[in-house]
């Protein structure tokens, strides 16, 4: 399995977390961790200490669920990122769509 | 030999009993001429037996065995009281001043020699219990060094984590470990391994090794949960398992993840008092399912700063009062519902008042930690780079659609790139480059796929749908990387270039729309590499990358 996701049981957190690569391998497991639940959480948050490098298909995944689940005023948080995933993010401004968290 | 004591203040006494010794040619005999004088004689000559008048001058027999009694400290030394007086008084002082069996005088000889012989006996049996005594002791001595080395690196913070932990023994079943990650976050690993005592102990030791090593990494609590119930699987004996509770704190995000199996609740009291949140076990022990049944989904819980977290063992709500009643878990909670109180101390007190004088029967351990960040403590060491005089390497791979189809050839080339020692350190910026050439080669040469097909979510679905359709049915593709390492102007640099023979890369209208769903990559490439260009109509992609 290299993405998990947690909801919490107020269905208020979403956490994904994502092993590996994140590359366009994982685009239908990715989109189901988080259109699979009945309820859109107030809080998602991407987990990627485990994520070793990220492609450009990946951040098209991540703007995807952003149109999925910010219809509304949410907020999405892509936390523990490694410096080149980092450095990723800052090169396609993506952290100025997303909350990005570095390690 | 061994050495025999004759005490006795008439010489006539002493010489028939000393001449029956010699006899035996077992013994070895000293004398002593009343009570006093055996003290004296006793610590002197250390001897294994001690043949005992009752009525001498100075110091009689009775006073003489109490005394010697008294001094010793380490070995049994028995001692026969030899008496005429065969009275009941005479024999109950006898054993009372600590004698340990007498013989009746006109002595018969056998009687004597196996009495002796009896004493004897109890004092080697005496002394081989003392000798395993101290060669346990030296092992329990040994055993708990191992435990305080690999147990105390845990990082607790006198300040936010306040713990009661009271073995019921010298070794302790129960396990608390706490270490920040490095991600900032701060893990708990609270736990009760089945029983108590050495066998419960043992188990803490791989437990806390997994823990430490994992946390480490910053791995998640149900990757660390799954590790630790595996290894405990492999390790431990059945019916013997590890009821835990894992914990990552999130000081950034407010969120705690648990993990919680077999323990009794975790309490969240809010930081203006009262509970907000008890956190009930979801999953059985560790050590008990194999990996393929094992569960190691985890709880969300959003925490406010200055939250406190309780934690316990099952010892304190199974703890009983002299009656036989316990403590139980409802006594806990009014104490936690109760406001502006120090709870943790109050739990405790009542706890002690609760159970008087009777025993400990299980391991007891009481947390409460403060939901507070605090200045990190790890150091992270910044790798050192030493630079080395770089040999011109160069090297070409060829690949076929069949090894596109089937290998994660990036995978593989920036393996055998990393292994030289000045890449090394550079290989995930060089998988994100040659990724990115390599999506560019394969999307839009070799399969002549349109980016623009990907300017919404559906499309962008299909985009990758059609991706794969057509990379099934991909014939004759060829895809050639050539790296080259060499230096301009005192800067090392490769050169990677990607050649393929497909229809080419025609749009190159790279970075201009960061926010669309597509041409970011040649965007990446842009940022991170000195230079690149494309030729051959797009077929051929090279980057310069400053190592």
């Amino acid at each position: 399995m290299n993405i998990k996701s947690t909801l919490s049981d107020d269905n208020k957190i979403l956490i994904i977390e994502i092993k590996g690569k994140f590359d366009f391998s994982l685009l239908n497991t990715f989109r189901d961790s988080y259109n699979k639940y009945s309820e859109i959480p107030n809080t998602a948050i991407v987990d990627m200490r485990q994520t070793s490098s990220i492609d450009s298909s990946a951040l098209g995944m991540l703007l995807n669920m952003q149109r999925y689940l910010c219809k509304e005023d949410r907020d999405i948080k892509i936390i523990n990122c490694n410096e080149e995933v980092n450095k990723v993010f800052e090169i396609t401004c993506f952290d100025k769509k997303f909350t990005i968290e570095k390690i | 030999m061994k050495k025999i004591l004759v005490v006795d203040d008439i010489e006539a006494n002493r010489k028939v009993l000393r001449q029956m010794l010699m006899l035996l040619k077992e013994y070895i005999v000293v004398e002593a001429v009343n009570g006093k004088e055996a003290i004296s004689v006793f610590e002197n000559e250390n001897p294994d037996l001690i043949l005992m008048d009752v009525n001498m001058p100075v110091m009689n027999g009775y006073e003489s065995a109490l005394e010697i009694k008294n001094r010793t400290n380490y070995i049994h030394t028995p001692i026969i009281f030899v008496t005429a007086l065969d009275t009941e008084f005479t024999l109950t002082n006898a054993l009372k001043s600590g004698g340990d069996d007498f013989v009746g005088k006109p002595f018969n000889v056998h009687v004597l020699e196996s009495k002796i012989k009896a004493n004897l006996r109890i004092r080697e049996l005496n002394q081989k219990l003392n000798d395993r005594n101290i060669q346990l002791s030296n092992e329990q001595n040994l055993i708990e060094h191992f435990f305080d080395t690999a147990l105390n690196k845990s990082y607790l913070d006198k300040d936010l984590i306040k713990y009661h932990m009271s073995p019921m023994s010298t070794f302790n079943g129960d396990l608390l470990l706490v270490e920040k990650g490095p991600h900032g976050g701060l893990y708990l690993l609270m736990g009760d391994f089945t029983g108590h005592g050495l066998t419960a102990a043992m188990g803490t030791l791989p437990a806390a090794m997994v823990f430490f090593k994992m946390v480490k990494k910053g791995l998640s609590v149900s990757d660390i949960s799954r590790e630790l119930n595996m290894q405990l699987n492999l390790l431990m004996p059945t019916g013997m398992f590890f009821a835990a509770t894992i914990i990552e704190f999130n000081f950034r995000e407010d969120i705690m993840t648990i993990w919680m199996g077999g323990m009794p609740e975790v309490y969240v009291i809010s930081n203006n008092g009262g509970i907000k949140n008890v956190i009930n076990s979801q999953h059985m022990p560790l050590g008990i399912l194999n990996d393929e049944s094992f569960d190691d989904n985890v709880k969300l819980i959003n925490f406010k700063k200055d939250d406190k977290v309780y934690f316990y063992s099952d010892g304190i709500i199974e703890a009983t009062n002299p009656q036989g009643d316990m403590f139980g878990s409802n006594r806990l909670k009014s104490i936690l519902e109760t406001r502006s109180i120090d709870q943790f101390h109050a739990i405790l007190d009542e706890l002690n008042l609760f159970t008087g004088i009777s025993s400990q029967h299980d391991d007891i351990t009481l947390v409460e930690l403060t939901c507070r960040d605090t200045p990190d403590l790890n150091v992270n060491s910044a790798l050192t780079y030493t630079d080395h005089d770089l040999l011109p390497w160069s090297f070409s791979i060829s690949v076929s659609e069949v090894e596109i189809r089937q290998t994660d050839i990036i995978h593989e080339i920036s393996e055998v790139l990393s292994s030289l020692p000045q890449l090394s350190s550079k290989k995930t910026w060089l998988v994100i480059i040659l990724t990115e050439m390599y999506n560019n080669s394969l999307e839009h040469s070799l399969l002549g796929l349109d980016s623009s097909d990907k300017k919404d979510d559906e499309n962008f679905i299909r985009y990758y749908e059609n991706k794969s359709i057509r990379l099934k049915s991909l014939q004759n593709a060829l895809m050639t990387f050539e790296f080259n390492i060499f230096s301009e102007n005192g800067i090392s640099i490769i050169k990677m270039k990607l050649s393929d023979n497909g229809v080419g890369f025609k749009e190159i209208k790279y970075g201009v729309s960061k926010e669309s769903l597509y041409g970011r990559g040649i965007g990446i490439i842009s940022e991170l590499s000195e230079r690149f260009e494309f030729n051959d109509d797009g077929t051929q992609l090279t980057v310069f990358y400053k190592i």
